[in-house]
């Protein structure tokens, strides 16, 4: 039989236990957001991605009232962050990143995720800017100068790319395809080992995001031509693929998402402040320092772009016979 | 000289209040995150990064900066006092650092160790400043096939590095080479032996498996001992190098620092293979080299002015052409871009301040570091006489901390203990680390430079020696391969390391 007072003690302690996590219990609604937010970004410190993310998510804290921390979990483009992504609890106070590599990736491999069903997607804000450069010493003033000469001479250009897993060599297998060249390719770590090898003469050409930008703007070389959407900004003499004929581009967007079934006046709040932190200068300038066009897409667009990714990619790359089980 | 006048403007700059602040602020942070064992100065750079946001390019330059070669100092400390490399290029000084302070001589290994980072730190930004632009077009000579010739240069130096029977090393090496392969294949984008675990697909990460092999295991074997035996010799002799020390490390430090300039122009793994190239070197050019791994100061004092001349190399690329030789340099040039200047060739044109004003606060960086670390070696080896019950739990949880803050993963935690283990059984079994480590690393960038060079070549193997560079790399490879068996040619009695 327990006395009255240790009856009451225990009673006290549950009551205790109960109150406690009270805190929590309201994550929901009108109070959002009460502590701060995590940001999985699923890139190394130091890249395009991880500075204009970070840029990004300082103003947007601060117009949400809590600061937005932003982890970095990298590892195979973006896959290991997507995934740990998925299975956080979609209450709004852990967000991630898409990225193009992330989409890629699970054509290749055994990924737990798929982008299209496993997320929500709350706002995208840009595009990577991607494109063909040779070093201004060599005889191909355009594009299809290029083309013609690799048509011509199968098996004779040597480009570098990211890697068999990107974007870069895709496109331009893809276009080899498109206009029957043999042309060869040489894979790198990164765009810098892609951008440096093209500086050594050691291949022919280099297919990259931007870092080719400081040696085209210093003259050592040539923008030939881009596979983006749109000329870039910067660039308004050099053509995309799309205006050259070939019909293949891509939407490298780059934006927010949250987990699958976040509920939608979360998902209000956290877009309309990333996209009022669009207008933060700081932010505007590290994009334009980049050369990223600002572009802002909501949910539904952004689906849309990265749908649009799978569509046009995910069976090319099954047809190529790259995935592995 | 127009050189000489931008060395002035560059003082100039460097002597700013502002910029002195923060050259001290980066070397202090510097030095702490390379103590702390597995936090590196990328994180800390990482985190430093929104904070220079609202301050001069030349100044956020001269703190991150700082805070790179601040870690090269600071890295050597943990390897010295538990064997713990707190940076991947202190490894190599874990061999013969820590077993002089097991004979209670850690305050001249320290010292040794402080004074020659200075000094190549020193000469290394001498070269820096004279020599940047002409050796960076040289190291963009080096493409995929020079790379696999150095890479195989590298692996013939594991030879000696042996302390042991040469089979041993072998086998070391055929596991360090096998663990090498796990992670996504560059060129075919297949992901080997990661068995769905996607943090493994970009391979094992080289920091938690040498915290483990050397630091994780070292602080098991000793649990084992009893706690009344002290691990380390209690009569601490002398805090400072001897005359002795340092007539033994003069050359040593010449050596290492000529050596680590010129590898760490050269991006990917410059200031690692710089200082287990200069470890063989002082091992083969010394008169008792079966004395390396028991406590030889020389195994201390090269590879250490190895790395920090190294940091100096890798600014080359970055500052002369805008290639950023290894992460470190990438995060810088991230830094640069953010306030608007893009490095390339044009940056020493355009903005001699931001070139010349680091370049200068280096010196001034090396002459704090020395200043800080000196003093400091007092502290260092009173730590050492914490009871070992005390110490090893602290270890352990700097370990755990460091390896965590990696990658934010758990994984890199798991993998530290799991080669805590099997270096534990290692040593039990008498077979050495650092091979293990050298193929470990070596292995991923030989294959990758072979295959990158077979696609140039069209799969001709005679591309190695159809480049310059290149040839001379592999004759010297074959020449290292050969050297040892010519007494037997001669007929001559030769001593095998038994």
């Amino acid at each position: 039989m327990v006395s009255k007072k240790a009856a009451l003690r225990w009673l006290g302690i549950l009551l205790l236990i109960l109150v406690f996590p009270m805190g929590t219990w309201q994550t929901g609604w009108a109070q959002y957001p009460i502590k701060p937010i995590n940001l999985l970004l699923g890139f190394s410190p130091g890249g395009s991605s991880d500075l204009t993310i970070r840029a990004i998510s300082k103003p947007a804290g601060d117009i949400l009232g809590q600061p937005i921390m932003v982890v970095n979990k990298p590892g195979s483009a973006s896959a290991v962050a997507l995934s740990l992504l998925k299975n956080e609890k979609p209450d709004g106070y852990t967000i991630g990143n898409i990225a193009i590599g992330g989409v890629l990736n699970q054509y290749f491999l055994k990924v737990n995720y798929d982008t299209l069903k496993d997320f929500t997607m709350i706002m995208g804000f840009g595009y990577y800017v991607l494109g063909v450069a040779v070093l201004s010493e060599s005889p191909w003033k355009t594009m299809a100068e290029l083309v013609n000469y690799a048509k011509a001479n199968p098996g004779k250009v040597k480009f570098s790319s990211t890697g068999t897993g990107s974007i870069q060599f895709l496109v331009m297998e893809a276009l080899a395809r498109k206009e029957k060249i043999k042309w060869i390719h040489v894979p790198f770590k990164s765009g810098y080992d892609a951008v440096t090898a093209l500086l050594g003469g050691h291949v022919d050409v280099a297919v990259a995001p931007t870092e080719w930008k400081p040696y085209v703007d210093s003259g050592r070389m040539r923008l030939l031509s881009t596979y983006i959407p749109h000329r870039i900004p910067s660039y308004p003499n050099v053509p995309t693929w799309l205006e050259l004929g070939y019909n293949i581009s891509v939407s490298a967007a780059i934006g927010i998402i949250g987990p699958k079934g976040m509920s939608p006046s979360i998902v209000d709040k956290l877009h309309r402040a990333f996209k009022q932190a669009m207008d933060n200068p700081e932010f505007r300038r590290v994009m334009n320092s980049f050369d990223m066009p600002i572009v802002y897409m909501n949910g539904e667009a952004l689906y849309e772009e990265i749908k649009g990714l799978n569509d046009q990619w995910g069976k090319f790359i099954l047809d190529l016979g790259l995935r592995q089980e | 000289m127009d050189v000489l006048g931008n060395i002035w403007v560059g003082f100039q700059t460097a002597f700013q209040p502002m910029n002195l602040l923060f050259c001290f602020l980066g070397v202090l942070m510097g030095t702490l995150v390379g103590v702390l064992p597995g936090l590196g100065p990328v994180a800390a750079m990482s985190l430093l990064l929104p904070t220079t946001f609202h301050v001069s390019p030349v100044s956020a330059i001269i703190l991150l900066a700082g805070i790179y070669y601040g870690a090269m100092y600071g890295g050597s400390t943990t390897s010295i006092l538990v064997n713990i490399p707190g940076e991947v290029a202190s490894v190599v000084t874990c061999l013969d650092g820590y077993q002089m302070a097991r004979q209670g001589r850690a305050g001249p290994a320290l010292g040794i160790s402080a004074l020659g980072s200075f000094m190549a730190g020193t000469l290394s930004t001498v070269g820096l400043m004279f020599l940047a632009p002409p050796l960076a077009e040289v190291a963009l000579k080096f493409g995929p096939p020079e790379y696999f010739s150095l890479m195989t240069v590298g692996l013939t130096i594991l030879s000696f590095l042996a302390s042991g029977p040469m089979w041993k090393a072998l086998v070391m090496a055929a596991f360090g080479l096998f663990l090498g392969c796990v992670g996504i294949d560059t060129v075919t984008a297949t992901f080997r032996f990661s068995f769905n675990i996607i943090e493994l697909s970009d391979g094992i990460g080289l920091v938690p498996v040498a915290m483990g092999l050397f630091g994780i295991s070292e602080v098991m074997l000793n649990v084992e001992k009893s706690m009344e035996q002290s691990i380390f010799e209690t009569k601490i002799k002398a805090l400072l190098p001897t005359l002795k020390d340092w007539a033994d490390s003069l050359w040593p430090i010449a050596r290492g620092t000529v050596l680590g300039f010129f590898l760490g122009i050269l991006p990917g793994g410059g200031a690692f293979i710089a200082s287990f190239t200069s470890y063989a070197l002082e091992k083969k050019l010394s008169r008792h080299p079966e004395k390396f791994g028991t406590g030889m100061i020389a195994g201390v004092a090269g590879p250490e002015s190895a790395n920090n001349a190294a940091t100096g190399g890798a600014f080359i690329p970055l500052l002369s052409l805008g290639i950023p030789a290894n992460a470190v340099m990438a995060l810088l040039l991230g830094a640069f871009i953010l306030h608007g200047i893009t490095p390339g060739p044009m940056l020493i044109q355009q903005h001699p301040k931001i070139f010349w004003g680091p370049v200068a606060s280096m010196y001034l960086g090396n002459v704090m570091l020395l200043v800080l670390n000196l003093p400091l070696i007092g502290l260092w080896v009173k730590i050492l006489k914490v009871p070992y019950p005390i110490l090893f739990p602290l270890i352990l949880l700097f370990c755990l901390i460091g390896a965590y803050s990696l990658n934010n993963s758990v994984i890199d935690v798991m993998i530290m203990a799991v080669f805590g283990l099997i270096g534990y059984f290692l040593k039990k079994f008498q077979y050495e680390a650092a091979p293990l480590v050298l193929a470990f690393v070596l292995g991923p960038m030989m294959e990758n430079s072979l295959r990158q060079s077979l696609f140039m070549s069209e799969g001709s193997l005679l591309i190695f020696f159809q480049r310059p560079i290149s040839t001379a790399l592999m004759g010297t490879a074959i020449v290292l391969l050969v050297f040892p068996l010519v007494p037997w040619f001669k007929k001559k009695r030769f001593i095998i390391p038994a």
